[in-house]
């Protein structure tokens, strides 16, 4: 049978095992969420200016689109009249 | 005995608490960020597409346009009268046919001559290169041009 000292010399061991499992683990963890980050940081630092310049561009299409249909109706008026 | 026993029991509890919490985080985290990610990609997709369907709108009203006011002022088309004239090189004819003809805007016409000097192309080349202008049509007004070099010729 194991005596006391060397029971409690185990369990000191396992709960360093037990302290450095889990630091592995969490910096796998953040590691991961770090690069998932960045990835999507890049992502929008891309994306982002793409679709203010869309949006600009939605702006002027719409506008010309309701210049274009103005002069239309007023030729229809002219066409009917 | 027990006194050991109870407390690698109570460590192998806490380790699997912290595990799980560490795991679950980390899940949580990804999932916000793949969302945000979808959700990015999502609103461009929808705006390119949106423009696109803007894109398509306005050529329509523009040519809507373009046969009324041919309409109204009665259907113009290059005779080869028109053609003829001395102080017009070949892509102004060209471009005049097609915007007469409805094929190209004036918008369009504009974007075609401002890329003519980069990528040295000629008028129709540019034209079909950005996709205004299909083969048939690009056919069509580079035989206009020639009957109108033949005409050219026989003066």
């Amino acid at each position: 049978m194991v005596d006391t000292s060397t029971l409690y010399l185990i369990l000191a061991m396992a709960g360093f095992i037990i302290v450095a499992v889990l630091m592995i683990h969490h910096h796998n963890c953040s590691d991961l969420i770090n690069r998932k980050r960045n990835e999507f940081k890049s992502i929008s630092q891309q994306l982002t200016p793409r679709i203010e310049m869309l949006e600009q561009e939605i702006v002027d299409l719409k506008i010309q689109i309701d210049e274009t249909d103005e002069q239309i109706d007023v030729l229809q008026q002219q066409t009917q009249s | 005995m027990i006194v050991p026993i109870i407390i690698l029991a109570l460590a192998a509890g806490i380790f699997l608490f912290l595990y799980r919490a560490i795991s679950m985080n980390k899940t949580a985290e990804l999932n916000s960020l793949a969302t945000q990610k979808q959700t990015l990609k999502g609103k461009y997709q929808f705006m390119v597409n949106h423009r696109k369907e803007l894109k398509q709108e306005l050529e329509k009203k523009e040519k809507q346009l373009i046969t009324l006011q041919n309409n109204q002022e009665g259907i113009k088309t290059v005779s080869i009268a028109d053609l003829a004239a001395e102080d017009v090189d070949e892509n102004e004819k060209v471009s005049r046919y097609l915007i007469q003809e409805g094929k190209i805007t004036m918008e369009q016409n504009e974007k075609v001559l401002q890329k003519m000097e980069i990528l040295q192309m000629d008028y129709i080349g540019v034209c079909m290169t950005l996709g205004y202008i299909d083969i048939k049509t690009a056919k069509n007004a580079i035989k206009i041009n020639k009957i109108h070099s033949k005409s050219e010729g026989f003066n």
